[in-house]
């Protein structure tokens, strides 16, 4: 069974349709990548997701169990933990502080304890800056602090939207090495990037996406040499 | 100057300050969360000091009064946020400001409407006369007749006005104490008709007796209200009652519990979380609808807590139209502190009592006017420090951004 299953999705805000029936397939373990241009459908693919987004039609199935609908809350708590766009940090609590949100509907404890050290030992800046303004990060570290708190979650699946984004290439490329480490780790990923070049090479499988309908999906491999691919989303074929 | 009057006014400053700063909270937790100025505040601080003056009134002791009334509060805190707010909650900011004032002017003629227009007092908090015997030969005569009275007081006198909870006798005298909110008259008709039937009976076994009609002092004074500590300054030292220093451990506690709340907890945290962020804190799995309701209910208790001591304090002046003028206050503290900042709030509670007392006792009486202009002199500070700091002295960038 598949850890996350979208079959058919149709979402809207309000009466104006954003997803005209999507399928996507996450398997445990797995970085899956979803593609596409500014506006394509992506994050609200994630907010249907989440439940934020009206979904009007299909099912959403994660581990089997349809969560279409449901509040976030529960399907934060039945396992699946976003990074927003932007990162939205909580920019005045500290950095101990958004971490320690991540992990709010869990007990407090040995198992949180652990994971606190791990996030701190992926991202040692974070554990010197704890006690600082998440707000006063630089730009990369603020992503650093989005996946931690994210990772806090102990989330079965972990959803990426654009980290990528505003950050220098050096700090990119970072950002793709520590997906890649958590995926090693035992993560389930979908990440959602604009930055498709970055997202092919990391992912394992990926999806296209263009105007709320999914147009290729396979191998991220074979799509990273996909001609077409190629053409409209990195730069026309070095 | 006069150290007495000076030591008086700081002593009634900090103490207004306080209750200014218990009711400034809840304004600001509110507007940190849902960017509202909940004006019904007022009328909760008014609830908290009838529910507590009414649990006071049917024999509640004013320890178990005090957290009744914050519960009873917070509960009336949360409904109203249901009922009024909750469904404006994506509605223009203007609509939920007008349901705000109309909030207030509904529990306010709700109020009146229940327990009508008059002004009450706080109940007495001990009830009870000192007894002593009069006469040519009361000091001869006058231990029995107290011994007398005493056993005739402790049968169960079905008919009589008030029940008598405890007596006490002393050497000279016979101290006679009522259940909690018993009427003054009542007690003097109880222990006055029972004396007069004695002293009948007694003179006419005796017609040598020498007694008169007994005193009976003025009722007691509660402990709270006797001097705790004596400051020795100026003509006379200037007594601080035990009341005042129960006021300012309150606060004192209540401030401080509220600041490690927010600052500490997970709960406080995901408040903050929220009042930054809506959106991502429910990402996060907060339930924001639940926060919200937190916050009103802390935000409540802590106005009602207010309000009794605000009764307690000056004993008088409790009615349906309290919580105008303390919450309108209140809230320019928390705009003046720098509204959504809990320490600001408490802050400028603080600074309005003082400025407030200052004004009343001094620069009124200095310029030559009547001290109902000091509330002027208050919003006049206000209105300063809004100029040179729009978002107040300790308001951060947050409201801007808001």
């Amino acid at each position: 069974m598949p850890l996350l299953e979208l079959n058919d999705v149709r979402a809207a805000y309000g009466r104006l349709e954003a997803l005209h029936g999507i399928n996507i397939r996450v398997e445990t373990g797995e970085i899956v990548t979803i593609i596409g241009a500014n506006g394509a459908g992506k994050t609200t693919t994630l907010n249907a997701i989440c439940g934020i987004v009206r979904v009007t039609n299909g099912s959403i199935l994660l581990e089997g169990e349809e969560i279409a609908n449901r509040s976030t809350k529960d399907v934060v708590r039945l396992g699946l933990s976003q990074v927003p766009e932007g990162r939205k940090l909580f920019s005045e609590l500290t950095v101990a502080e958004n971490l320690e949100m991540g992990a709010y509907l869990r007990k407090k404890g040995q198992e949180m304890r652990m994971d606190l050290d791990y996030v701190y030992e992926l991202f040692p800046r974070l554990k010197e800056r704890r006690k600082q303004p998440a707000g006063s990060l630089s730009g990369g570290e603020q992503q650093m602090c989005a996946i931690g708190r994210a990772i806090m979650a102990k989330p079965r699946i972990l959803l990426l939207d654009e980290p990528s984004l505003g950050l220098a290439p050096l700090l990119v490329k970072q950002i793709f090495e520590i997906i890649q480490r958590l995926q090693r780790g035992g993560a389930t990923i979908l990440l959602v990037e604009q930055n498709a070049k970055m997202a092919l090479e990391t992912a394992h499988r990926a999806y296209v996406m263009e105007t709320g309908r999914l147009t290729m999906e396979g191998e991220a491999e074979d799509l990273l040499n996909d001609p077409s691919i190629q053409n409209a989303y990195l730069g026309g074929g070095e | 100057m006069d150290l007495n009057q000076l030591t008086n006014q700081t002593v009634n400053a900090l103490t207004i300050g306080g209750i200014y700063a218990l009711i400034a909270v809840g304004y600001t937790m509110v507007y940190g969360i849902i960017k509202l100025i909940n004006f019904a505040h007022g009328e909760i601080y008014m609830a908290g000091a009838f529910a507590g003056i009414l649990l006071i009134g049917v024999g509640v002791p004013l320890y178990l009064a005090l957290p009744a009334s914050m519960v009873i509060c917070a509960f009336l805190g949360i409904m109203i946020d249901w009922a009024a707010y909750k469904p404006l909650r994506r509605s223009p900011r203007l609509a939920a400001l007008i349901t705000a004032i109309g909030m207030s002017l509904f529990l306010q003629n709700l109020a009146m409407l229940i327990w009508s227009a008059n002004h009450r007092n706080f109940p007495d908090l001990y009830p009870a006369r000192a007894v002593q015997a009069q006469g040519e030969k009361a000091e001869e005569n006058g231990p029995a007749f107290l011994d007398a009275l005493e056993e005739r007081l402790s049968m169960p006198m079905p008919d009589a006005e008030a029940k008598v909870k405890k007596l006490k006798r002393e050497e000279d005298q016979l101290i006679v104490e009522f259940p909690l909110a018993t009427g003054g008259a009542e007690t003097r008709r109880v222990i006055s008709s029972e004396a007069n039937a004695l002293l009948n009976e007694m003179k006419a076994e005796n017609p040598d007796l020498g007694l008169e009609k007994p005193s009976i002092g003025p009722s007691l004074r509660h402990f709270l209200h006797k001097p705790a500590v004596s400051i020795p300054i100026g003509k006379n030292p200037v007594d601080i009652p035990w009341k005042i220093l129960l006021i300012w451990a309150t606060t004192a506690l209540f401030t401080v519990a509220l600041e490690a709340l927010v600052k500490r907890t997970r709960v406080g945290i995901a408040m903050r979380a929220c009042s930054l962020d809506q959106e991502t804190a429910a990402l996060m799995g907060i339930d924001v609808n639940r926060i919200i309701a937190l916050t009103f209910a802390i935000g409540s208790a802590m106005a009602a807590a207010a309000g009794i001591l605000f009764g307690l304090y000056l004993g008088v002046g409790i009615n349906f139209r309290m919580g105008y003028q303390p919450g309108f206050l209140a809230f320019s503290a928390a705009v003046l502190g720098g509204i959504g900042n809990i320490r600001g709030a408490i802050l400028g509670g603080f600074i309005f009592g003082i400025v407030e007392t200052i004004s009343r006792a001094y620069i009124a009486d200095w310029l030559e006017i009547s001290s109902r202009y000091s509330l002027a002199f208050a919003f006049a500070i206000l209105i300063l420090v809004i100029l040179i700091r729009p978002t107040g002295i300790l308001g951060s960038s947050a409201a801007e951004r808001a």
